[in-house]
């Protein structure tokens, strides 16, 4: 499935940014964007036995951006955006079977996701005027960037290790696991959906640096973990005007 | 090609190429799984459980069910798991215990009654259909004697998706060819008894119970195992090279009886 709406954004992309490949009027941009991203993952448990902790997740995106400016003051700013995370999350699940009988299990996990994201960004922007400021703030803008984001989970790898201990009749059990899956996609969900806040500077007349939050409102994992978690990301970048 | 041209197709360049990376990276899912702990090794396997219901002081006991048994010891011996309830003196072992509550739980009112996997009857077919089920959960056990006791680690195996049933294990001590008389048997005094259940390994601070002590309950994995250390003691008249372990696994009706699982010996 997910090879199906990849290759059908990548098509409409293509066929997209093809027309505008023709002859792109004077009111239409696109650049290259790259970042740095900063996930601060927030956790819902689905199973009141499981705790969640420990998790960081640091990562970079990049891929290419087209704005087409509505009016002198708003812009439509379509990005098409490949970025990449790694990170560890560590669950704790504890239940108690019978009154003889309970069983805790620790996992740690360490993750790795590639993503698909395709933001659909509103921007409002400002120009600066230049007033003998020196040449980088010439010709620039100040913008706020607000919009839906959707992301695809295209390639994942998870290794977990995990402690399942069994207490019977005060006897303990342990059963250690190791799992790697260089696909982890009974972990996380094949798409997710939030939304994206940020600004943007433009300067020198092509250069821009931006910042953006992102929340997610789906989850990322599939909830059969007895958790879900939900994007929480800031992202720092660069990006270059093309044309 | 000019730089306008280049800076025209540059964008749909790129996104070929980023698709591409992103699609050749989605590779099928290999999941290992390598596990270090503390169980034993369980093979998942079937074995039927075959008791006969006897008494010392049973004439038709010691008559054709002598032979009856001998005979299944003779076909299913080395294969599934063969136990002898008994009634009347076995030299001080525990074993009226267990033939009264096999008789209550099965409602077993005659001696000799052969029985396999807690059904009233046993045959061929029934010991085939149940090797070739599929295994719900099977056992294995380490067996030692020390200081007037038998302990016996079990660790208890998994092998499907289960939910809502709670699963039970019954440690029995059996002790082959204990001497003991025997009406009916042309050895009197001296009849040799064969495989016969004598205890079972009870949990420390757990009282005995006929039919085992729960080790699972709930939803169950498949892979999901239990260790249960029980010990029984040991009467210094029995030879240690001729005790074992059969392990009836059990799991309930809604009266509350035992419901056959699965059954584990070394042979």
């Amino acid at each position: 499935m997910k090879y199906l709406v990849a290759l059908g954004v990548l098509f409409t992309s293509v066929a997209v940014f093809g027309q505008f490949g023709q002859r792109i009027p004077g009111d239409h941009s696109w650049g290259l964007k790259a970042s740095f991203n900063y996930y601060l993952p927030s956790y819902k448990v689905t199973d009141e036995a499981t705790e969640i902790s420990n998790n960081n997740n640091t990562g970079y995106g990049g891929g290419i951006y087209y704005k087409y400016d509505i009016n002198d003051l708003f812009s439509f700013q379509p990005e098409v955006i490949f970025a990449n995370r790694s990170g560890s999350v560590t669950s704790v699940s504890s239940r108690e079977v019978d009154t003889a009988i309970s069983i805790t299990e620790t996992s740690i996990s360490n993750l790795a996701q590639t993503t698909f994201e395709i933001p659909l960004n509103f921007k409002m922007r400002w120009d600066f005027i230049a007033r003998h400021l020196g040449a980088w703030k010439s010709n620039s803008t100040f913008g706020i960037v607000t919009g839906p984001r959707f992301v695809f989970n295209m390639a994942s790898s998870r290794t977990a290790s995990s402690s399942e201990v069994t207490t019977l009749y005060g006897q303990q059990s342990t059963e250690v696991r190791e799992i790697s899956a260089t696909n982890a996609s009974d972990y996380f969900s094949l798409l997710s959906f939030g939304w994206n806040v940020g600004v943007d500077y433009e300067f020198a007349g092509r250069m821009i640096i931006f910042g953006n939050y992102y929340r997610g409102f789906t989850s990322m994992n599939k909830s059969d973990f007895g958790f879900k978690s939900f994007d929480n990301r800031f992202e720092i970048g660069l990006g270059i005007k093309i044309y | 090609m000019k730089l306008k041209n280049m800076k025209r197709f540059a964008p749909v360049a790129a996104l070929f190429l980023m698709g591409s990376v992103a699609l050749t990276s989605c590779q099928k899912e290999v999941v290992v799984d390598e596990t270090s702990s503390d169980f034993l090794e369980v093979k998942e396997s079937n074995s039927s459980f075959l008791a006969k219901h006897t008494g010392t002081w049973c004439a038709p006991c010691g008559g054709w069910g002598f032979t009856t048994f001998q005979s299944q010891i003779d076909t299913y011996g080395d294969s599934e798991v063969l136990v002898a309830v008994v009634s009347g003196s076995l030299g001080g072992a525990n074993n009226e215990y267990f033939f009264d509550a096999y008789a209550s739980a099965l409602d077993i009112s005659a001696t000799p009654t052969f029985h396999a996997n807690l059904g009233k009857t046993t045959s061929g077919a029934l010991v085939a259909d149940h090797k070739a089920a599929p295994v719900v959960a099977n056992s294995n056990y380490d067996l030692t004697i020390v200081d007037g006791k038998i302990k016996v680690k079990t660790t208890t195996k998994f092998f499907q998706d289960l939910s809502g049933e709670d699963y039970y294990i019954a440690p029995y001590i059996i002790v082959n060819n204990i001497v003991a008389d025997q009406a009916g048997n042309p050895d009197g005094a001296n009849t040799v008894h064969k495989k016969s259940l004598v205890d079972i390994a009870t949990p420390v601070g757990l009282d005995d119970n006929a039919f085992g002590y729960k080790i699972a309950s709930g939803d169950i994995r498949n892979g999901y195992r239990v260790n249960l250390e029980a010990e029984a003691d040991f009467n210094p008249s029995w030879n240690e090279s001729d005790v074992s372990v059969a392990i009836l696994i059990t799991k309930r009706d809604a009266n509350g009886k035992p419901v056959f699982v699965n059954a584990f010996t070394k042979h």
